[in-house]
């Protein structure tokens, strides 16, 4: 019983994310930027990611691109569940983006990365209630990476791109000071549409 | 055939020597100046959580990093970690800021192996010595485990013009 309540619950929650990344790729898709400003190069895309939280382990992770003229904006969704505890990660990053190397279709990109990580307690059984609990981490980094857009010009509007990223977070003021940081890294494969 | 990690970790100094050396050799010879000497200092991320806070006093090997650059913008980066690598800079934002992308061996503290990295850092002007701010991000596959290690470092230094 208490493990259908469970499922109910994430269920509920993945929907919500769902519904979420839906909004967006639409809000994105059909945004009049798009449409009123032929010149801008865009694309739009989602994927899959690997997560690295800083021990060389990779955690997958559902991934949202998009990218107007030379900025870029990189969702990472990804979370896991233990028993009453269930951790959901978020990392958003918007950086601007400069091609490297020529026609080679690499590209740099710099910008602010926001995550937000929330960590949930959730005992459905009432002798354990009173342990349960929530928090939101919310913290401000930067964000750097490269990526490769790798699908030759004769198939657009298709659009695929590898992306490397790290996210990096100063461990508050003091930490910040002594350069003490800590990462989450992505390694992405989105594949989507561009326009141009 | 099963080869050692010791012997593992002296082929991959030796194909890093080769492909470095064979690089240098298609280098234009340099004209303005001889290149630029980078001193860096900053905890790296091994592996094991995030960067630790730099030692005070910074008397800790693992925090240091130099790096040397031709004028062609060619870079070669020795550190512990993330690792010795040789790679090329493309410089964006006229020219301050900078794109590293290259090669070499990856090492952290679960192992060391050939692999790639990426950096971005910024110069502040000056004829001979100018502040660096750099972080970089290297990914590697361990030669005895084949699993994938992913070091980073955020570091600030100084930038010598030879």
């Amino acid at each position: 019983m208490q493990l259908l309540r469970i499922c109910r619950l994430n269920h509920r929650s993945h929907n919500l994310v769902l519904g979420l990344l839906i909004r967006v790729a639409a809000a994105l898709t059909f945004s009049p930027v798009f449409l009123a400003a032929p010149a801008l190069a865009a694309e739009f895309g989602i994927g899959y990611g690997a997560v690295d939280q800083g021990d060389d382990r990779l955690e997958p992770a559902a991934s949202v691109h998009a990218g107007l003229d030379n900025y870029v904006v990189n969702l990472y969704y990804y979370g896991r569940e233990f028993g009453p505890i269930r951790q959901d990660t978020y990392l958003i990053g918007v950086a601007h983006m400069w091609p490297i190397f020529g026609g080679s279709g690499l590209s740099a990109h710099f910008g602010v990365s926001l995550i937000d990580e929330r960590i949930r307690i959730k005992y459905i059984d009432s002798l354990y209630t009173a342990n349960n609990n929530a928090e939101n981490n919310f913290n401000v980094g930067i964000n750097f990476g490269v990526a490769w857009t790798f699908l030759p010009k004769g198939i657009a509007p298709l659009w695929a791109q590898v992306a490397w990223d790290s996210h990096i977070y100063a461990a508050g003021l003091e930490g910040g000071i002594l350069l003490s940081s800590g990462r989450k890294q992505v390694i992405s494969l989105a594949v989507g549409v561009e326009f141009k | 055939m099963k080869w050692s990690r010791a012997e593992l970790c002296r082929i991959s100094i030796a194909l890093y020597m080769l492909f470095a050396g064979l690089f240098s050799l298609a280098l234009p010879t340099p004209s303005a100046f001889a290149g630029a000497l980078t001193l860096h200092v900053g905890p790296p991320g091994i592996g094991s959580g995030g960067a630790n806070p730099l030692s005070i006093p910074p008397v800790n090997i693992l925090e240091y990093e130099v790096e040397y650059i031709t004028s062609n913008d060619f870079e070669t980066c020795l550190s512990v970690s993330p690792g010795i690598f040789f790679g090329k800079r493309t410089r964006i934002l006229k020219g301050s800021t900078y794109v590293g992308l290259g090669g070499g061996i990856v090492i952290d503290t679960n192992g060391a192996g050939p692999g790639v990295y990426s950096s971005i850092g910024y110069n502040t002007s000056g004829s001979f010595i100018q502040f660096n701010m750099e972080v970089k991000q290297a990914i590697g596959i361990d030669s005895t485990s084949h699993k994938l290690i992913s070091p980073y470092a955020l570091r600030i230094g100084a930038t010598f013009i030879l």
